[in-house]
């Protein structure tokens, strides 16, 4: 008996060898997309651009780089969805950063940086927001967040039931910045001004410049 | 409006741009990643030409797939050489 008697018709050897290679090709796709995916999720491939590297520094002063538990939360692990699909479409979005890294303002100047950085962390908020926290639920779990304080347990199945995380965590890891709805941009830039002894009206300048 | 016109040649060129892309694709992911020294924003550059790239074959030939299952199409492409 031959194979193309146990096969329907329509399947011709041609479509076969399409069927096996075109099979052997999805899976070798998205085995390099998952590998993809995990290398530019990584700390050591986001901080290749200068401009994170100044991001990464207040990161990793924070708990979640020098956790007492032991468990490190990358780059990747709080910005990049899970899922290749997902993985892959965050960093398909992700190469709008890379276009204005090499055409918009010279983030890796610390002073630009720190000027534009409300803007990124309110954006990072949204993107947070958006997908009701998900990534911080790969870790945490909110029947599991006991803490140190009797009430912690009860914060979180209480009052914090229907919010996401980034509501009321939305300074955890890097450079403080105040909430959107309180943030005020001329104190922000009178103290960024003052932090790396610039003249007055200065940021505002470099704003408008960008 | 001869581009919308599908045939054998259509069909076989779409594939082939598929595995042109793909191929190129993680040619050049490899070479962003290990080969391009970290100078300016080459490796990025490189990185998301061969991402793109990546991300494009299989829509090419899913494209290609769904325009042979168009019932004139199909009746054209079942004539084809092989």
């Amino acid at each position: 008996m031959k194979i193309n008697d146990l096969l329907p018709e329509f399947i011709t050897r041609h479509v076969l060898i399409a069927i096996i290679i075109g099979g052997f090709g999805g899976i070798g796709f998205i085995l390099f997309l998952i590998e993809f995916d995990h290398y530019t999720s990584t700390e050591e491939f986001c901080t290749t651009c200068h401009s994170m590297t100044l991001v990464a520094e207040p990161y990793r002063e924070s708990s979640h780089y020098k956790p007492r538990s032991g468990v490190r939360a990358s780059c990747g692990d709080c910005h990049v969805s899970e899922g290749v699909f997902s993985a892959t479409w965050d960093h398909f979005m992700g190469m709008n950063d890379l276009l204005a890294q090499l055409f918009g303002p010279d983030y890796d100047d610390p002073v630009i940086n720190a000027l534009h950085l409300p803007d990124a962390a309110f954006k990072a908020r949204k993107w947070f927001k958006d997908r009701d926290s998900d990534t911080c639920n790969r870790c945490h779990v909110k029947e599991a967040i006991y803490g140190e304080r009797p009430d912690t347990l009860a914060i979180h199945l209480e009052d914090a039931r229907d919010k996401s995380c980034i509501e009321c965590h939305y300074n955890l890891v890097h450079r403080i910045v105040p909430h959107e709805k309180t943030f005020k941009r001329a104190q922000w830039n009178a103290m960024i001004e003052e932090e790396f002894s610039l003249p007055k009206g200065t940021a505002k300048e470099l704003l408008k410049n960008k | 409006m001869k581009l919308l016109v599908f045939g054998c040649k259509t069909m076989r060129e779409g594939v082939l741009a598929t595995a042109v892309f793909l191929i190129t694709g993680v040619a050049l992911v490899l070479i962003g990643m290990k080969v391009i020294p970290e100078v300016w924003f080459f490796p990025h550059i490189f990185l998301a030409l061969g991402f793109l790239l990546l991300l494009f074959a299989p829509v090419i030939l899913v494209s290609t797939f769904l325009l042979s299952v168009f019932p004139k199409a199909k009746e054209k492409l079942d004539n084809c050489d092989h």
